[in-house]
């Protein structure tokens, strides 16, 4: 049956191309089945139509959908009108390639070209052999699967020789590499049926100045590549001692080396609330020194996207309260460059106002009349300022929303401001000092009493998830309860004062990998050791932040607060 | 210090209608994600990918695997059966709860990982599809896209598992190259911050992709 069928599509197909009429397909068809055995094929097909007639454009789609729905009915045996002795052959020949039936069923609903069956029919075998020796036929022609490592685009390989596929593990420039002695020869030997320990490669043809050399006398392959490469490689491979080698092919994939592949790509220049993708700043604020820096991320910059990140620094003169904000716009939000700045900038200011009036700085109040920083009472009013200023800053976005400070195309929503923010504020008292923080979302701060200790001033507040974490404009961090506030604040008395750090998660996420390291008194020394020779200036400062971490480009944004004396000399 | 992964699941319908030039153009798709995403350093850092395919079974045919470590596995396709979906689900579950790495004390969490479910039929185990629909929205997808391949696929049952249902209309190479490429940069976009709760913004789909609504 699938020599008729495979000969009558062929002839569809040249009549077609010709654009030959070949009148009723289906009678024809049928016509052709209930005739003797030897009249079932093309010819008889194509002697029916008349030479003359010429088939429009238009009804070729036709023709083959006519032809689909009779073979479909051919195959499934629901051809009633065929005689008896047809019908007890009707499943004898039933060679059809793998699958022809689905492909038949599929052409039945969508167009598909009358080439496309011929060519599915002629596919695996030769349509005029029988089923038996079909059966043995596909035995032969499939490699076996299970040495397969992976699969590789068809080599034009001479018929004689068994497919091979071998593909050699991944290698990355700049990445030491080895595939171990004889590994090659011992892949194609087990796929071809050899003897492993009498295999060996002669040769490979790698990549040239690639970084890797193939040792000829143990089939080694070792290096570190230096160019990525994704392509096959030529080998001679010899089955036994006394054998001729044969030529077999081995793909391999070089990967770039990350760190080569960022692009730096400028932000937009049109679009709403243009921020720099670099800001520092240095300044002695009354008995503290100030170093501040923040740079666009890797993964900003690779995308021309803008820093997200922002700080403030401000300082309330009269009392002596150092005031640091640091905020991270969440790389989801359409305008989170604006929240971190707007977050910073409000709650820096309203902290300044309050701390810096004799009035309503309940924290100095309470210092005059307790002569204690310890005062339960003290930590309890900073708490309430320093909440109040994260709720000012949320505020301050909700009135950004409704009343945006750049011409916006569409309106926005408060969570496209999305932004974390940590507020730290500080006063020097005698050599040590007092610190309170307050913190929504990832990020973190720091107080090293001296250069041999620090600890944390905020919770880690990561999700259960890499990038989950919650802002400043979601209700939930600001809710007015005890349980909330204690979450988000931290106080601390120290009488030793060597640095306080504030720092966006993309200085956090990589200087302490684990909640765990976030919280040992050693990562912090450990960064201060590394950090302090950078301190010199703010320039310095920018460019120590942009070491390489792999996985970890986010914006960076750090603030350092050392005492006004400290030198930039290393500690001693 | 561990790398923070961001893994991808891509569920693939191998049932025998996918047979012949589908398969042939799912697999050059594929072929196409991984090497768009090879050039993307972040993705390169930190996609971890994972194929399961599924017919009358489904199958992990890759683990997950590190984009630098990935090597194109051997996809076959029967020649005929049902497509069994909603075992497909039911094992991407187990994957996703045994692979994907929470935030404990000493180790930061993965991304929360991305599915892409594609399938040019329906489901034939209707009321274990229906099961895991549950069980997926229980896990921490960051998305779910299912994308229903030409004039067969049926869109209704994708609906039920997720929001972002795409139509393909045809099944050639250069549909699924489109797909791919958007695909790509979907999964290019996975390793950013968001909310606890919020799924990822998807970029614009290419024409050739139809959203369903």
């Amino acid at each position: 049956m699938r020599s008729l069928v495979a000969s009558v599509a062929k002839t569809l197909e040249e009549m077609h191309a010709q654009q030959r009429a070949h009148g009723d397909i289906e009678a024809t068809l049928k016509h052709c089945l209930n005739e003797s055995k030897d009249a079932l094929d093309g010819e008889n097909f194509k002697a029916r139509a008349l030479p003359t007639d010429e088939l429009p454009v238009d009804a070729l789609q036709d023709d083959v959908q006519t032809f689909v729905a009779c073979t479909i009915k051919i195959i499934r045996g629901e051809t009633s009108e065929v005689n008896a002795s047809f019908q007890a052959n009707l499943h004898r020949g039933g060679d059809w390639p793998e699958g022809f039936l689905t492909l038949l069923e599929e052409a039945s609903t969508q167009e598909v070209s009358i080439s496309d069956l011929s060519q599915a029919l002629d596919s695996n075998s030769n349509c005029a052999k029988s089923a038996e020796e079909t059966a043995s036929d596909t035995a032969t022609t499939t490699p076996p699967a299970e040495q397969i490592e992976t699969e590789t685009p068809p080599k034009p390989l001479t018929s004689s020789q068994p497919v091979v596929k071998v593909a050699l593990r991944n290698a990355t420039v700049g990445k030491p590499y080895e595939v171990e002695p004889g590994a090659i020869a011992t892949a194609i030997a087990t796929q071809r049926g050899d003897r492993p320990e009498y295999a060996r490669v002669s040769h490979l043809q790698l990549p040239d100045n690639c970084g890797l050399v193939f040792d000829e006398m143990t089939g080694r392959v070792a290096g570190t590549p230096t160019h990525p490469f994704d392509g096959v490689l030529s080998l001679d491979y010899v089955p036994s001692r006394s054998a001729q080698s044969i030529p077999y092919n081995v793909s391999l994939l070089i990967n770039p080396d990350p760190a080569s592949l960022w692009k730096d790509l400028p932000s937009p220049t049109n679009a709403p609330y243009p921020k720099e993708p670099f800001d520092h700043s240095e300044e002695t604020q009354g008995p503290f020194r100030v170093v501040a820096a923040s740079r666009r991320g890797r993964s900003h910059a690779n995308r021309g996207e803008f820093r997200d990140d922002d700080f403030a620094i401000g300082y309330a003169s009269d009392t002596g309260w150092l005031v640091i904000a640091v905020a991270d716009g969440a790389g989801s939000a359409t305008y989170s460059r604006a929240g971190s700045k707007i977050a910073s900038a409000a709650a820096k200011q309203r902290l300044v106002t309050v701390l810096n009036s004799r009035q309503h700085n309940k924290a100095e109040i309470l210092y005059s009349q307790h002569q204690d920083w310890e005062h339960p009472e003290i930590r309890v009013s900073l708490c309430r300022i320093l909440y109040e200023a994260a709720l000012k800053a949320h505020y301050e976005l909700q009135s950004e929303v409704s009343n945006p400070s750049d011409p916006l195309p569409t309106a926005a929503t408060l969570r496209n401001y999305d932004t974390t923010l940590i507020v730290l504020v500080l006063k020097k008292i005698n050599e040590g000092c007092v610190a309170a923080t307050f913190a929504i979302g990832d990020g973190g701060a720091g107080l090293l009493p001296n250069p041999e200790e620090g600890f944390p001033i905020t919770r880690p507040e990561g999700g259960d998830y890499a990038g989950q974490t919650c802002f400043l404009t979601m209700p939930e961090p600001l809710k007015d309860n005890q349980a909330n506030l204690e979450r988000h604040f931290h106080f601390t008395v120290q009488k030793e004062f060597c640095a306080a750090l504030a720092m966006t998660d993309g200085i956090t996420d990589p200087k302490f990998p684990s909640d765990a390291a976030f919280a040992d008194p050693a990562q912090w020394s450990a960064l201060w050791t590394e950090l302090h020779p950078a301190l010199s200036s703010s320039e310095t400062l920018l460019e120590w932040m942009n070491f390489f971490s792999p996985g970890n480009h986010d914006d960076r944004t750090l603030v350092a607060v050392l005492p006004a004396h400290a030198t930039s000399a290393p500690n001693s | 210090m561990s790398i923070r992964r961001l893994p991808v699941y891509l569920l693939l319908d191998t049932s025998g209608s996918m047979r012949g030039e589908p398969i042939q153009a799912l697999k050059v798709g594929v072929q196409t994600l991984i090497s768009t995403l090879r050039q993307d350093p972040h993705a390169l850092e930190s996609v971890h990918v994972s194929i399961i395919t599924y017919d009358a079974k489904p199958v992990v045919i890759c683990p997950l695997t590190s984009l630098e470590d990935f090597q194109m596995p051997l996809i076959e396709c029967p020649q005929s059966g049902p497509t069994m979906t909603g075992a497909a689900l039911e094992i991407l579950c187990r994957c996703v709860d045994k692979e994907v790495q929470r935030t404990t004390e000493d180790h930061k969490g993965d991304w929360r990982p991305i599915a892409f479910l594609i399938t040019d039929g329906s489901p034939s185990d209707t009321a274990l599809y229906e099961r895991m629909i549950e069980q997926v929205q229980k896990r921490p997808f960051a998305s779910v896209i299912a994308c229903a391949a030409g004039g067969r696929a049926k869109v209704e049952p994708l609906q039920k598992l997720t929001q972002h249902v795409f139509n393909l209309e045809t099944m050639d190479g250069h549909s699924f190259a489109g797909l791919f490429q958007w695909v790509s940069s979907t999964v290019s976009s996975g390793n950013r911050s968001m909310g606890a709760a919020s799924s990822i913004a998807l970029p614009p789909p290419p024409p050739e992709i139809q959203i369903v609504v």
